[in-house]
């Protein structure tokens, strides 16, 4: 910018600006300008407010429940993971620690994937808000059928609400070179709730079955349930289980015998390490 | 240009609404403290509100949502920024979700370009069609009724200045883009971009000035 813009041509374009039509140039210039003219800045703050306003001429559209719940849901359960990492940073903690094990450490090697993990979670945490409010979404023709879908959507809601809330805590659980896909366990501390989303899972082979388990710092591990994920790969478990906050060292998924066994023998497929 | 530009308050003159204004700030203050339930709160506040400029300027459900999604992810990452000098919670908000919005239009216009013209006599159809809606009943008649007011100082700008204001604030479009668009000389676009900001400020800030009486 050679020449600085005269007061009266920058004029001429503030209300150009206030709604991001200038180049590159020409914004350069005006704000060049109003840095220095009180005048003018005063007048581009009202252009701006001006601009804000049409936010307003856009019709009003009713934002669908399902939808609606689905993007609640998925901004508690990320702002909550956030607000965890932060605390934990703010600790001065890495968010991987050093092996405890070295069955654990040969698993660790799996790197988290995280833009792909997100994308899964999201269309999973979708689908649980979905669940929640199909049922809502029927018309119901007979008492029995109201009174098995009030439960229904009772069930569901217990679920969203063991995923939400100031006591949950996230652990993320990677796949490793023995497994596949991902998860994310919602730990909530008020309730001694344990809720599991997982997704990408391979179908275990005929016979076996996917196994949760928590691993406490002194590697005790306790069965939290046995599972099998649906044809698209995802699961959703739940289970309650009372913790001390400082007691949880892992969370793993293992396969095993169909039924499930009292400790665990097979190949670990899904690992999240907590602290 | 008018005299009276720069009598205005420079406080928003035509915030998008305040059922509770002075709590919007107070949960923005929790948010930046790292409270996703304010978050939380100010998404059932506003959502709709949000969803409805997305879903204008993008045309698609799915895609709206997903602005949604960003502008209150946008609004926990940032929520310290905010000045609350420069406007209301809900003005900051839906200048967020224009710009996710049109970031995502745009890179839909790379991918497809032939889909911006059949999107734009669509939704300037549906402004027609629900100009004259006045029932907003989960938004408040607060936000309902200043929603009617700007689509009626809108719809009060000749047709011509109107068309340039949606293709720049709901399309996104350069004033070059636009004088391509309409065929119009992008000297006369860059007039009615300007005589359609001024008429639409004034009349915003009349309605203003009647409200506060």
């Amino acid at each position: 910018m050679s020449n600085p813009m005269r007061h009266d041509e920058v004029r001429e374009l503030l209300a150009a600006q206030a709604i991001d039509l200038l180049t590159p140039d020409e914004r350069s210039s005006v704000l060049q300008h109003i840095a220095a003219c009180p005048e003018c800045s005063e007048e581009l703050e009202a252009f701006r407010a001006t601009a804000a306003a049409l936010a307003l001429a856009a019709p009003d559209r009713p934002f669908d429940a399902r939808r609606c719940n689905g993007v609640r849901s998925r901004l508690i359960a990320r702002t909550a993971a956030d607000r965890e990492a932060r605390a934990r940073l703010a600790a001065g903690q890495l968010p991987d620690r050093e092996p405890r094990s070295l069955r654990l450490a040969a698993v660790a090697d799996a790197a988290p994937r995280s833009d792909r993990w997100r994308k899964g979670f999201m269309l999973l945490a979708a689908s649980v808000a979905a669940l929640l409010v199909i049922g809502g979404g029927l018309l119901l023709q007979s008492r029995r059928q109201l009174a098995a879908e009030r439960e229904r959507n009772e069930r569901q809601e217990r679920l969203v609400a063991g995923l939400t809330g100031p006591n949950v805590r996230i652990i993320e659980l990677v796949s490793t070179p023995q497994g596949r896909g991902r998860a994310r366990m919602f730990w909530n501390q008020a309730t001694d709730g344990w809720t599991l989303i997982a997704d990408g899972l391979a179908s275990p082979p005929a016979g076996r079955t996917y196994q949760l388990w928590l691993i406490t710092p002194g590697d005790r591990k306790i069965g939290a349930g046995v599972f099998a994920p649906s044809r698209r790969g995802s699961a959703i478990v739940t289970a309650t289980y009372a913790l001390a906050p400082d007691s949880l060292g892992a969370v793993a998924v293992t396969e095993e015998p169909a039924g499930g066994v009292p400790s665990p023998t097979g190949d670990v497929v899904l690992l999240g390490r907590t602290e | 240009m008018p005299a009276a530009a720069s009598s205005f308050p420079k406080r928003v003159m035509m915030a998008p609404a305040r059922p509770s204004g002075d709590d919007d700030s107070a949960l923005l203050t929790r948010v930046a403290r790292g409270d996703e339930l304010a978050l939380a709160q100010l998404y059932d506040r506003w959502s709709r509100l949000v969803f409805s400029l997305c879903v204008h300027i993008l045309g698609d459900d799915d895609e709206a949502e997903e602005a949604v999604e960003e502008t209150f992810w946008q609004a926990w990452r940032q929520a310290a920024r905010y000045d609350a000098e420069r406007g209301a919670v809900s003005t900051w908000l839906t200048t967020i979700a224009r710009s996710r919005a049109l970031d995502r239009l745009r890179a839909r216009a790379r991918r497809q370009e032939q889909a911006m013209s059949e999107l734009s006599d669509t939704s300037r159809a549906e402004v027609e069609s629900t100009a004259r809606r006045s029932d907003d009943p989960a938004l408040g008649a607060e936000v309902a009724e200043r929603r009617a007011l700007v689509r009626q100082a809108l719809m009060q700008l000749p047709s011509e200045q109107r068309d340039v204001l949606e293709l720049a604030y709901f399309r996104g479009l350069s004033q070059s883009e636009i004088a391509d668009r309409t065929g119009q000389p992008l000297g006369t676009v860059k007039t009615r971009v300007r005589l359609a900001m001024e008429k639409l400020r004034e009349r915003l800030g009349i309605l203003r000035e009647r409200d506060h009486e």
